[in-house]
């Protein structure tokens, strides 16, 4: 296993407040609103389950954070600084970095590559310069790096496989490490155990666990898989229909009678 | 007024016959999601048929009619659709772009070597007699020519609304361009619904082809061509969707033609270059301007999916002692290539050779934007000449070294592929495409032809803007400094694919999502490989000119773009070897087809022969040669080593992405029954 105490932590905090802040913000397609008027904060080192029924609005929240979709209204702040008008790429180099519902990969790549990529976008070391003169190799830090992710994450034994030649499973396992290696102040993981089995699952759960408190590492979890919700998170909130609906412990949103009768479907 | 409505009303007949192809267009992207890049050839083969007919077989109009337009032009649709472009994946952009380019290059090839090369004269009219004038209209004479086209314009338009908008049939060709596999598991029999609407569209193109014949006079391909970017432009102001758009755009670009040769000065510049160049203006102002075109190809095929991913090249696949034995192969190979050249190889040889050099360096900057970038760019022919003729102006005005003025022109190219870049900076696949051909028609109508001699002709090479003796006839000096030059760009071209440029491109090319969400800057990274790729193309252009001894618009002209990307994507556009392949297998094939006699069809069999190994890219997208190659590497590693289980083929289409295997423990399943791990001889024996 890494020693992720040797890692270098990850961008210190510039200000007091809460390192993510979600205010009113709305987005819609068509003339639906997928996320209306949607506030949320996320403080350091916090893990926070994002959940309700398909169509709540919580991958479209996502990319609104992300940069990939431009809410209409609202602002996001990051460690006190505004991330609307800001590009996808920009947000990711201050510490952003997200897993996707529909796997997202590389296909022409191995595994290995997928994290050297990674870490060279998030702090810009790739140069052009560099390329031509040679000195592009990957350096014995990169490689630590990329090693200690691939083993806490479970597949240094297909560093050098081409993720074309990998299941959905693996693939998923990829995306993580991926996000993991760029040593994110903040990830967004969306239904990270979709193809995975109930093993691989509870190994997920108990990584995720580990890197937040280790790294203090911020984490919103979109996940369907609710025990693994509860396993994993420090605080859980519901939306449905694009609005958040409820906001507390895992055990007090499942009790709420809002979120029983709107994403259980059970009254209360 | 009158005087005015003189120059509209001759211009209409020309924006009905740029209308009723740019709804063909609409219609075949409409109902199979294929921008028919092969339209214009689908038409000219239409018309030369029945011109061919009419006057060499003396047959009836009507007759000439029925074979060449109700019997022919529907059954080439329909065999577009059933040999080629129904195995392509409705999200697969690039191979359908590079299978309708290999039929608009490789068509009129086809017919000239069956029908001989010589142009056809005075075409017939389907309907109304050309001479007869049946009255006027503001004074302007409305002759058979102009009844025709015009009625049986808007005839086919109407028909065609009627089609889309109020049947069953219309609905289900919208469906089938979403997911042709996702409206058969609806009930609905995609593959016939797909087959009418090639049958229809066909059968428009070759009605488009016999409409426009008697309009030009003389029957030529490049007629069709020049047709095909009006056309483009309507149907790009449509956004590929709206018909009555491109009927409009269609008639104004004919109209304003028309009006402008009335009214510009005939000897200005304006009239010869600005007129000209009309349809290409109007189709970059399209992409610039309406941003639908830029999610043309954002829609995604739901059960896209399913399909499989790019198989590895063969240098990942080789085993180390295959490798070691394929280096020292190569070794040898130049080993044995540069002591030939420069000993006892005849002239001729040592100049297609010589040739093949240089086209390789051309060729490379398609490995630069197509294999490493993921970008279709037909333009790179027209880098190439930037680069060489802006060493030919300095050459011709300051006396400079074409040496130098290549390094010159190579800045300058990159400089034109950075705007060109900065140009579609939001446009992918198919609206890239038509940028890029956009501008290279721009050069040659515009910007090329400006740069020759005073008296109009191409620029020769002189010996003294050279120097160092590489004009001398034997051509040793000239081979020496081509490979120095080749091997330059190759060393070049690798170290960005090993580095970190070459990974950030991968990334790009894998997922622009994931790329931009881990910090990948997706603009720079555009405009880099555009820079790159104008630079080698701009030095490569340059010395094609030193090696022809000329610069000739001919040499970088629109349709040599097309031709490269045919020839490059056939050999395999995503490795150096494959360029390398491209360049020599380009001049080899020329020199050997100058044997074959003329009446077989001699030089332009080369263009058929990469256009049918083009039109394997859909299965092949890695190239056939490439797709041959590993093959053979791994029946010779079965052969050599421990068989390994590849069931004789490589690891293939059944997409492993698919078999959600689960994850982090065992091993995925493998697809084809071969082994999942990709190289597994390597790690058997390694």
């Amino acid at each position: 296993m890494v020693d992720t105490a040797a890692s270098p932590a990850a961008d210190g905090p510039t200000t007091a407040g809460p390192l993510l802040s979600v205010n009113e913000v709305s987005k819609t397609f068509g003339g639906i609103a997928a996320v209306s008027g949607v506030s949320l904060t996320v403080d350091r080192g916090e893990s926070i389950g994002l959940v309700g029924p398909n169509g709540a609005g919580k991958t479209t929240l996502f990319n609104c954070i992300c940069g990939q979709l431009r809410p209409e209204q609202g602002s996001i702040d990051l460690d006190g600084r505004e991330l609307l008008g800001m590009p996808t790429f920009k947000r990711a180099r201050l510490g952003i970095s997200r897993t996707y519902q529909r796997i997202e990969v590389f296909p022409d790549m191995t595994v290995r590559d997928h994290l050297v990529v990674a870490v060279r976008a998030r702090w810009s070391t790739g140069r052009l310069w560099k390329d031509l003169l040679n000195r592009s190799a990957v350096t014995p830090e990169e490689n630590e790096r990329v090693a200690s992710v691939l083993e806490l994450v479970g597949i240094e034994d297909r560093a050098q496989t081409p993720v074309s030649a990998l299941g959905l499973g693996l693939c998923r396992l990829v995306e993580l490490a991926r996000a993991l290696v760029s040593e994110p102040v903040l990830l967004l993981a969306d239904e990270p155990s979709s193809g995975l089995d109930i093993h691989e699952t509870r190994e997920l759960a108990q990584v995720l666990r580990k890197l937040q408190r280790e790294r203090g590492m911020a984490m919103l979890l979109v996940e369907h898989d609710l025990g693994m919700v509860g396993e994993v998170v420090d605080r859980t909130i519901v939306m449905n229909l694009g609005v958040v609906i409820a906001d507390g412990t895992f055990d007090e949103v499942m009790a709420d009678a809002n979120v029983r009768q709107a994403y259980l479907g059970l009254t209360a | 007024m009158e005087h005015f409505l003189g120059f509209v009303i001759p211009g209409v007949p020309y924006g009905c016959t740029y209308a009723i192809v740019a709804v063909g267009l609409v219609l075949t992207y409409q109902a199979t999601g294929v921008f028919n890049f092969a339209y214009g050839a689908q038409a000219y083969t239409s018309a030369f048929l029945f011109t061919w007919l009419v006057q060499n077989e003396g047959l009836p109009v009507w007759l000439s009619f029925l074979l060449s337009v109700v019997i022919l032009a529907p059954g080439l649709g329909l065999a577009f659709d059933r040999f080629l472009f129904r195995h392509i994946a409705n999200t697969n952009t690039t191979a359908k772009l590079v299978t309708g380019i290999s039929l608009f290059v490789g068509i009129p090839s086809v017919l000239s070597v069956i029908f001989g090369s010589a142009n056809q004269y005075n075409p017939p009219s389907i309907l109304f007699n050309p001479d007869t004038v049946y009255f006027r209209v503001a004074g302007t004479p409305i002759n058979g020519i102009y009844m025709t086209t015009v009625l049986t314009t808007a005839v086919i338009l109407i028909a065609l609304v009627v089609l889309m908008r109020l049947t069953n049939l219309g609905l289900q060709m919208r469906g089938a361009v979403e997911s042709r596999r996702l409206i058969e598991l609806d009930g609905v029999n995609a593959g016939r619904v797909v087959a009418v609407a090639w049958a229809i569209s066909g059968l428009m193109a070759g009605l488009a082809g016999v409409l426009l014949a008697p309009i030009y006079g003389q029957l030529q391909s490049s007629d069709y061509a020049a047709l095909m970017v009006a056309a483009f432009a309507a149907a790009a102001w449509a956004v590929l969707r709206s018909m009555p758009i491109a009927v409009l755009v269609g008639i104004l670009m004919g109209v304003a033609s028309t009006v402008a040769q009335g009214y510009l000065p005939v000897s200005s510049v304006w009239s010869s270059a600005a007129l000209t160049s009309l349809p290409f203006i109007v189709l970059i102002a399209a992409l610039l301007l309406v941003p639908g075109l830029r999610q043309l190809d954002h829609t995604k095929d739901p059960l896209s999916s399913v399909d499989p991913p790019t198989p590895p090249t063969v240098s990942a696949l080789r085993a180390p002692q295959i490798d070691r034995i394929v280096r020292v192969g190569w070794y040898i190979l130049l080993g044995a290539f540069v002591v030939s050249m420069l000993t006892w190889l005849p002239t001729t040889w040592e100049n297609v050779f010589n040739a093949g050099l240089v086209y390789s360096i051309v060729f490379l900057s398609i490995t630069l934007i197509t294999g490493m970038g993921g970008q279709l760019s037909l333009a790179q022919a027209t880098l190439a000449g930037v680069g060489a003729y802006t060493a030919a102006q300095l050459a011709t005005h300051f006396g400079l070294s074409l040496l130098l003025g290549g390094l010159v022109g190579a800045v300058t190219a990159a400089a034109v592929a950075v705007v060109l870049a900065f140009a579609s900076v939001r446009l992918r696949g198919l609206g890239l495409a038509l940028l890029t051909i956009a501008a290279a028609l721009f050069f040659d109508n515009a910007v090329f032809p400006q740069l020759n001699s005073s008296n109009g002709q191409t620029v020769g090479i002189k010996p003294e803007w050279v120097g160092l003796g590489i004009l001398h006839p034997n051509g040793h000096a000239f081979f020496i400094t081509a490979m120095i030059v080749l091997l330059v760009c190759i060393a070049g071209v690798q170290l960005v694919r090993r580095g970190s440029t070459g990974r950030l491109l991968g990334a790009m090319r894998g997922s622009e999502t994931a790329a931009a969400g881990l910090g990948i800057n997706l603009t720079w990274q555009h405009i880099v490989v555009f820079a790159l790729s104008g630079v080698v193309a701009g030095i490569g252009g340059t010395m094609l000119s030193i090696q022809q001894q000329q610069v000739n618009p001919d040499l970088f002209s629109y349709q040599i773009s097309l031709v490269f990307v045919v020839v490059v994507v056939t050999t395999g556009a995503s490795t150096v070897e494959g360029a390398l392949q491209a360049g020599f297998g380009f001049v080899i094939l020329q020199q050997l087809l100058t044997y074959v006699p003329s009446r077989l069809g001699g030089n332009s069999l080369v263009v058929v022969f990469f256009a049918f190994g083009a039109l394997t890219y859909s299965a092949h997208p890695e190239g056939i040669l490439e797709y041959q190659k590993r093959r053979s590497t791994l029946r010779m590693q079965n052969l050599l080593f421990r068989p390994v289980d590849h069931g004789g083929d490589p690891p293939g289409p059944s997409g492993p992405l698919v078999g959600a295997d689960g994850g982090g423990g065992g091993p995925p399943p493998a697809p084809n029954g071969a082994s999942a791990e990709v190289k597994p001889v390597v790690s058997d024996h390694g």
